[in-house]
């Protein structure tokens, strides 16, 4: 069944290399073919030169030519070896490029929300790594076929014409291989899942001391030798599973590599029996002898390295080509209205999980009509459901129940290429350039210069944080590395650069102080009066910028309304407003 | 240990090193290196043996008996090199689990020893990355490519000696013409190890992109701004820039390579032309011509990738033993490791700097700039400042993370430096920003607080001010349920929780001085008030039953009462919090600019607090 899935894959896999470089492909294919016949030629050149010396009656000239031919044929077979292991190399990568823009095409397709979901992540993780793998995997069976199966065959060809029995050598050689490669995929997975866990628990002790994240506190309580401890436990628990998976692995080994030897003593039987009996010449049998290596060699590369690896990273590859074969497609292009309602019917929201039971609630029942133009401010406490709101009033999440409209256009139809910016409070820190870092939100839209300044002067972004527009950000290659209120006003320089209409800000002051955060507050405020806008915050009274202030708790909406019709009634916002205000008495 | 603190790495220390930890495993490998190393020359002399007895009865009456002594030899090189690798897999493992457990050790300690500056330099961090991991796997490689290094000259040499016995004058003028192809296809191999490393710095910039467009962090951006389209075509053009170069690498890297295999032909060619004069003139047998050149021929297959694999090794191995150096010629903090070292009788006077000032190593601009102050004793701080004005660069100096400052911090006149670094870890506890969440017990979680002691009274009294008792009913086991990932049955706090058990911890150790560092910024204002109207009763109950406990000369001894005392630094951006303290210090461009109680501060016209405060305040006012 496995073997089945395997081969069918792989034919999926040559069928999507083929589309994308069919003259590649072939080439390929001939190279490796090319590669097979050169290494039977050495085989051939070399009994011809024995059976030349054996015969040889004291003329060296006949045996200078057959010296060059060998070598020539040694010369042929390591220059086929080169050029088709190049060319595989390079094609790798244009393979790679292409599968990879496949990829992201897909990726591009889907819901953002498939990244929330630990299964699915799962899956695309495993497609992004598959990526890689397509064309080493794919190729096994075009390797296998061009290159071994024809050595392979020519090989038993060879060994035929010397004698006919001789050529079930081959068959004896495959067995013990082919028996050794099925038992150690049966029996070993139960001890590596043993092992796995205590290593995770090694390797988290050894955090404790030396990670990072722990490193200062450890110190500081003195209490690393206490981890230790717990790590050199770990470790020689793991030391001895270890040494008994691979003492186990190796007693099996051992009764195979018997069989081997068995086989090989049986076929060098042969060859002398032959040779005694003047069946074959001298010469022959020391050429065949010579070659037997490579043709053992041969086989155990194909059969431990090249199926086994391919077998291994198979499922990644399945993974990528299932993942590329859900394609939804085309989206529709939405541009919204220049002015639109927002509104939402009875939407709840789940994030979607597996295993666990029932579905747990995020969002529920929520009703609103956000009219063009209104600026709404979210309150409430830290995981009340706030931003997942703001995700799906962005259209990045689409709600379990219920419907999210924009001036009657519901969403679900396709994708919204215009009309909705945001800075989340998980925004990207891109090691780009200043100006591509802002440009990155409207990367099809025009690129004034004007346009960019302005904005950049708005919210506070100094282009010569990074000595310029053009100037890099971000260790990763160089370029500066800002402070975390600076990538702050460049992420909310980047919500501002898109060309909207709604524009969302979940948090957006938590990583500036105070002097300056009031500053950008007022200047949201100016911002926008020529949008719609949701802002989510902590600090209660900067939800006063706000037209209307809605409190969410525990994925209800439980008060809607002014700052003054709020503070007016009993209820949740004003004992928040009240403790925060009391502290600035 | 301590000589290795002097001595630096080099091949021969490594070696010598291997073989005192790992005698056996090392002898070992070295002597099937060595066996290996006369195979092929065993085989041909068996091939030549076998040929010419064959061909010596040729005609005559051939039976088994006569070719069984090479027979019985061919089939030994069978069973050894099959059944050997068995062995030395086991040897293999055996020599790594030896070597995990002596190197691991080692390098941890001095991992955990070293100075926290590189901790928090990320190109230090990534070299102890690269040195520390797998540490065992690459001195272990190391050492198998020394053996196979070995093993390739010992083969050569071998088999070159049975060459100038069978012929002296062609053995000399093989020896002639094989030093300089030998060395072309050395200097090939060092060349490829120097290509490769050109091509990884090419493949980041497009794998970056690359990560933009498929991975998790960036797909609500992506997304949302729909700029797929426009990096995957930069990817595309960047991958096509880089696919060509590396395509020209690849091309070079093969060509050095194979020109490396043709020169071995070439060299194997020549030595069967050379030798041929002596095989027609009958001083060398048939049998043992065949013999030879079938191992020529086979040592010629393998060289190539050999040879480049073995400098390859060498040149990475020589590159990390490099790393190692420079891991290991890293500072180390004196006393990084040891306990709180209680002193007896000590009590908070006072805290100052004198002209403090500080850079991060590496960096430009001082943090800190003549930076003086005075804390007294019995008093609770708040240290309030814009962001980057750096507020937990005091943490860091107080607690001896750094140690390059220039000017003097005092501890009760005291200089910090003179104290011993187990008495400064008695001395203060931090509750930093981001505090460990360690996976362990919820009991353990909160005994790392004091790591000397066990008391179960404290640590209840501990639960009961911070309200934990209730979170820790509803847990499956109690005090004992593990928190974390870690294990199967492992939960996990929310970030209220695990805020009150941080400073629960803190509360349990006797330290005299604490030091929450923004312990509350990921919390959200309901959450923070909580934690601080906790904090702030729990330190004022501290002070008052100091005080009643004395006053009333009754339970509590002088001792206890000293323990009691919690002089604490609290470092916030939030003002609301700081007013609570006694006295406030406003830090702004590496200096303190203001120092006084909330009223005194909020009376100063212009200043930096007064700016502050109000601009938060100002939100309130109806």
């Amino acid at each position: 069944m496995r073997h089945k899935n395997f081969i069918y894959n792989n034919l999926v896999g040559i069928r999507l290399l083929y589309r994308m470089f069919p003259k590649s492909i072939i080439l390929y294919s001939v190279l490796q073919m090319l590669h097979g016949v050169s290494w039977v030629l050495q085989v051939m050149s070399v009994q011809y030169f024995f059976d030349g010396i054996s015969e040889n009656g004291g003329d060296i000239l006949p045996l200078v030519v057959k010296i060059l031919l060998l070598g020539a044929a040694y010369a042929f077979a390591q220059t086929m070896n080169g050029v088709a292991n190049c060319y595989g190399q390079i094609l790798n990568r244009k393979v790679i490029k292409e599968t990879n823009k496949v990829l992201f095409r897909t990726i591009d397709r889907k819901d953002a929300i498939a990244f929330e979901y630990a299964e699915e992540l799962d899956r695309i993780n495993k497609a992004v790594r598959g990526s890689e793998g397509v064309f080493w995997v794919s190729t096994t069976i075009l390797d296998i076929l061009f290159f071994y199966a024809f050595y392979f065959v020519v090989m038993s060809w060879y060994l035929f014409s010397l004698a006919p029995v001789l050529s079930i050598s081959t068959v004896i050689i495959f067995i013990p291989n082919v028996i050794t490669r099925l038992l150690h995929m049966i029996s070993f997975e139960h001890l590596e899942n043993e092992a796995a866990p205590v290593r995770r628990k090694m390797d988290y002790y050894g955090d404790c001391v030396i990670g990072k994240e722990y490193y200062k506190e450890t110190r500081l309580w003195g209490c690393g030798s206490y981890f230790f401890d717990r790590y050199n436990q770990m470790l020689k628990k793991l030391n001895g599973l270890h040494f008994r998976m691979q003492l186990r692995k190796e007693r099996v080994n051992f009764c195979i590599h018997v069989l081997t030897v068995a086989a090989y003593g049986a076929i060098i039987a042969m060859l002398v029996y032959y040779v005694l009996a003047g069946i074959i010449s001298v010469g022959a049998f020391a050429a065949v002898f010579a070659a037997l290596r490579e043709f053992y060699g041969f086989m155990d590369e194909v059969i431990s390295e090249r199926l086994a690896i391919a077998i291994e990273n198979m499922a990644m590859v399945k993974n990528y080509l299932a993942f590329i074969g859900e394609d939804p497609g085309e989206q529709e292009q939405i541009a919204l209205p220049e002015k639109f309602e927002i509104r939402l019917e009875d939407v709840s929201f789940a994030y979607p999980q597996s295993g666990t039971e029932g579905e747990k609630f995020v969002l529920s029942d929520i009703n609103l009509r956000i009219p063009w133009g209104q600026t709404v401010a979210l309150v409430g406490e830290n995981g009340s459901g706030k931003s997942t709101l703001c995700h799906i009033i962005a259209g990045l999440y689409s709600p379990t129940k219920g419907t999210v409209s924009y001036e009657g256009v519901q969403k679900g139809a396709g994708r919204i290429v215009r009309g909705i910016s945001a800075v989340f409070q998980k925004f990207c820190r891109y090691s780009m350039s200043l100006g591509e870092n802002i440009r990155i939100s409207d990367a099809a839209g025009d690129k004034s210069a004007d346009r960019l300044n302005r904005i950049c002067d708005d919210v506070g972004v100094d282009p010569g944080w990074a000595g310029g527009m053009d100037g890099m950000l971000g260790r990763e290659f160089g370029g500066t590395e800002l402070s975390g209120g600076q990538w702050q006003r460049i992420a909310i320089a980047r919500g501002i650069y898109r060309n909207n209409s709604l524009l969302i800000l979940d948090e957006p002051t938590a990583a500036i102080d105070a002097l300056e955060e009031k500053y950008l507050y007022e200047e949201f405020g100016r911002l926008s009066r020529n949008c719609t806008s949701i802002i989510v915050t902590h600090r209660l009274a900067s939800a006063q910028i706000a037209d209307r202030i809605l409190v969410i708790k525990e994925g209800r909406i439980v008060q809607d309304g002014s700052h003054d019709e709020l503070i007016a009634a009993e209820g949740e916002y004003k004992t928040m407003y009240e403790l925060q205000r009391q502290w600035y008495q | 240990m301590k000589s290795r603190k002097k001595t630096k790495y080099n091949l021969f220390v490594f070696l010598q090193d291997m073989i005192k930890m790992i005698p056996f495993h090392t002898g070992y490998l070295l002597l099937v290196a060595v066996i290996n190393a006369f195979l092929p020359t065993v085989q041909a002399l068996a091939i030549a043996e076998f040929v010419n007895r064959v061909e010596g009865a040729y005609g005559g009456a051939l039976g088994v008996h006569m070719v069984l002594v090479p027979l019985i030899l061919l089939l030994g090189i069978v069973v050894f090199k099959q059944m050997i690798p068995s062995v030395s897999n086991l040897v293999n493992a055996s020599a790594q689990n030896r070597l995990k457990t002596v190197l691991r050790n080692r390098f941890m300690k001095k991992q955990a020893a070293l100075q926290y500056r590189y901790i928090e330099d990320s190109q230090s961090c990534a070299l102890i990355y690269r040195v520390c991991g797998e540490v065992e796997g690459r001195f272990w490689a190391g050492y198998q490519t020394v053996c196979n290094g070995i093993e390739l000259v010992v083969k050569c040499v071998v088999l070159m000696s049975i060459v100038m016995q069978a012929s002296v004058l062609s053995g000399a003028a093989i020896l002639l013409v094989s030093v300089p192809l030998f060395s072309l296809a050395y200097r090939t191999g060092r060349q490829n190890y120097v290509l490769q490393k050109d091509a990884v710095e090419v493949k980041r910039r497009y794998q970056y992109l690359s990560a933009i467009l498929s991975d998790r962090d960036h797909a609500k951006e992506r997304t949302l701004f729909g700029y797929s389209g426009q990096i995957t075509k930069e990817y595309d053009r960047l991958s096509d820039y880089a696919n060509q170069k590396e395509a020209a690498i690849e091309k070079k890297r093969y060509a050095n390579m194979k020109s490396g295999s043709l020169t071995m032909v070439m060299l194997a060619v020549i030595i069967m032309l050379l030798l041929l004069p002596a095989l027609s003139s009958g001083k060398l047998s048939n049998g043992l011509y065949v013999g030879l050149v079938t191992s020529i021929l086979n040592l010629v297959q393998g060289m190539s990738w050999n040879l480049s694999g073995i400098m390859q090794g060498v040149a990475d191995f020589n590159a990390y033993l490099k790393d190692v150096n420079v891991f290991w010629a890293m500072e180390e903090k004196e006393d990084a490791a040891a306990e709180p070292l209680k002193i007896p009788g000590f009590r908070v006077e006072s805290i100052e700097f004198r002209k403090v000032s500080f850079r991060y190593p590496g960096r430009e601009e001082y943090v800190l700039r003549d930076c003086s102050f005075v804390l007294r004793g019995n008093k609770c701080y708040a240290v309030v400042g814009r962001n980057g004005a750096g507020k937990s660069t005091l943490t860091k100096l107080l607690t001896g993370l750094y140690e390059e400052y220039q000017g003097q911090i005092l501890i009760n006149g005291k200089d910090l430096r003179e104290y011993r670094y187990g008495e400064l870890k008695w001395m203060f506890s931090v509750v930093f920003q981001d505090f460990a969440r360690y996976a362990l017990s919820f009991r353990d979680n909160i005994l790392v607080g004091n790591v000397k002691e066990d008391k179960e009274q404290l640590l209840e009294q501990v639960m009961e001010k911070m309200e934990l008792g209730a979170c820790v009913q509803e847990l499956p086991w109690g005090l004992d349920s593990k928190l974390g990932k870690l294990e199967k049955d492992g939960v996990d706090l929310s970030g209220g929780q695990w805020q009150k058990l941080a400073i629960a911890r803190l509360l349990y150790s006797e330290a005299p001085i604490n030091i929450l560092d923004e312990p509350t910024a990921a919390l959200d204002p309901k959450g923070e008030a909580k934690v601080y109207e906790m904090f702030w009763q729990v330190t004022m109950e501290g002070e008052r039953s100091k005080e009643e406990g004395i006053s009333k000369g009754e339970g509590i001894s002088k001792e206890e009462a000293h323990s009691m005392e919690k002089f604490t630094i609290l470092i916030t951006h939030r003002l609301g919090a700081a007013r609570m303290a006694d006295e406030i210090l406003v830090l702004d461009q590496g200096k303190i600019v203001e120092q006084g109680t909330h009223k005194a501060l909020i009376g100063l016209e212009n200043g930096l607090y007064k700016e502050m405060f109000d601009s938060q305040r100002c939100w309130y006012e109806t």
